[in-house]
């Protein structure tokens, strides 16, 4: 009950996190805007390009951000932190789907018969590759892979990479070099005329 | 570094590339080729970048947000209000008791009081007939004595300012009689003959004759303007009389004092 308007606008993430914790629903709007998509973009390419189950997994950050906004330390980057967390719900749920191929006699559950008669392997294909970049990036390993789409994709810094991984700096751009050289090779041999 | 590099890759092409822009390049393109491939990789993270940035969450999801924060914090908020309201307003005690109503009152009784603090009007205050005579007489005598000052001053004597306060008398039962008649108020201040010395004398002829001229003047409005005040005129009479019957000096007194000083 301030007598002044707080311009939510402004505050850093961690006041906002702050205010939250103190049920300003504003606050936790603001949180929202700047994080929704981001997280459900995350999590949808972290999670097979499944994007109900992005939402889903979004929702459950997000939910647990509401119950238990301790769990924040204030003292830390907001930002990292939510990276973190939502990169253990990732590796959590990775477990969750390998016990369960093991229970499926090896058949993931993600590949359904379809209506067209394309094979199993095309329509893996298409359904997780829409774009030659991403395509590119199947074919790196999972370390370098996550090092270039939190660097490049979702714009963090070479620092805050290394914190939400928790891996060395230097680590970080070594496997960051890797990757983009990877890349840069293969999406020349798929389209090189796309340069202008 | 790695922004430096970047920045140089999407900006520029191979050929508009200085010597030290390739050797800061070295590692990561060799020629041409390598160079494109790397500027179509950052192009393309950036598309994709903006594609994510534009990407909408179903609206169902932060619904669904909105009731759980709604329902984790509205407890928080109903018990804040109602631990105010129970403070203002207690159950089971009289209304005047309440520390609404008491603050309120006191609310009220600084904005009635507020218009009254910084008056600077002086009082007035009703006056008895007695006060007022003792107000003339104190006048005439304050009139009296500043004259005599400034009569002495001019004479450069070294008369000493001597103390001409004279107890005022109480009024007795027969003098606050109507018909009690004293001695016209001029005849009041008429010069006190006290055998002197013939220089003595002489200054303090001259003395008296001044004040009793200056006195007469100034007073005669100041005494009409209280007389006008003054609805019993017989009073007053009586007072004069006994200002005149108070102010006798021994002369025997006043020689020994005139001899003192000179």
């Amino acid at each position: 009950m301030g007598i002044f308007r707080v311009n939510h606008k402004k505050q850093s993430d961690e006041q906002l996190l702050r205010m939250m914790a103190k049920g300003d629903e504003r606050a936790f709007d603001e949180v929202y805007q700047r994080y929704a998509s981001k997280m459900a973009a995350f999590f949808t390419r972290k999670l097979k390009h499944d994007k109900e189950k992005g939402e889903d997994f979004m929702h459950d950050l997000f939910a647990k951000l509401i119950d238990r906004p301790e769990l924040f330390d204030p003292n830390r980057s907001f930002k990292t932190w939510i990276y973190s967390v939502a990169n253990n719900m990732c590796i959590n749920e990775y477990k969750k789907m390998a016990v369960r191929s093991n229970t499926n006699n090896g058949l993931s559950s993600d590949l359904q018969v379809s209506a067209n008669n394309l094979p199993i392997e095309e329509q893996l294909f298409e359904k997780d590759f829409s774009s030659d970049l991403e395509k590119a990036m199947a074919k790196l390993e999972e370390k370098h892979k996550e090092v270039f789409v939190l660097r490049h994709i979702d714009g963090l810094s070479v620092k805050e990479v290394a914190e939400v991984m928790d891996i060395k700096p230097g680590t970080v751009k070594s496997r960051l070099f890797y990757a983009t050289k990877k890349i840069a090779s293969v999406l020349q041999v798929y389209d090189p005329t796309k340069v202008s | 570094m790695e922004d430096h590099v970047k920045n140089i890759i999407l900006e520029k092409k191979w050929f508009e590339l200085t010597m030290k822009e390739r050797m800061c390049l070295k590692d990561w393109a060799q020629n041409e080729e390598e160079f494109d491939a790397l500027k179509l990789t950052f192009l393309s993270a950036e598309e994709l970048r903006q594609e994510n940035r534009g990407e909408k969450v179903s609206p169902s999801v932060k619904h669904r947000l909105d009731e759980r924060f709604a329902q984790k914090h509205v407890h928080k908020k109903e018990l804040w209000l109602n631990r105010v309201f129970i403070f203002f307003f207690p159950k089971d005690v009289a209304v005047y008791k309440k520390p609404a109503f008491q603050l309120v009152m006191v609310a009220l009784l600084v904005v009635i009081a507020i218009p009254f603090l910084w008056q600077k009007d002086t009082p007035r205050y009703a006056m008895s007939e007695k006060h007022l005579e003792i107000e003339i007489w104190n006048k005439e005598k304050e009139v009296q004595k500043s004259k005599s000052n400034s009569a002495e001053t001019k004479t450069t004597s070294k008369m000493g300012s001597e103390d001409n306060e004279i107890p005022v008398p109480e009024i007795t039962p027969e003098e606050q009689q109507p018909g009690f008649k004293i001695k016209s108020f001029e005849k009041l201040e008429e010069p006190i003959l006290v055998p002197l010395n013939a220089d003595a004398y002489e200054v303090e002829t001259e003395i008296h004759e001044d004040v009793e001229i200056e006195i007469a003047e100034q007073i005669q409005p100041e005494i009409q303007s209280l007389k006008e005040v003054q609805g019993d005129f017989s009073k007053k009479r009586a007072v004069e009389k006994r200002k005149k019957q108070h102010k006798h000096v021994n002369p025997e007194e006043t020689l020994d004092l005139l001899t003192v000083l000179y």
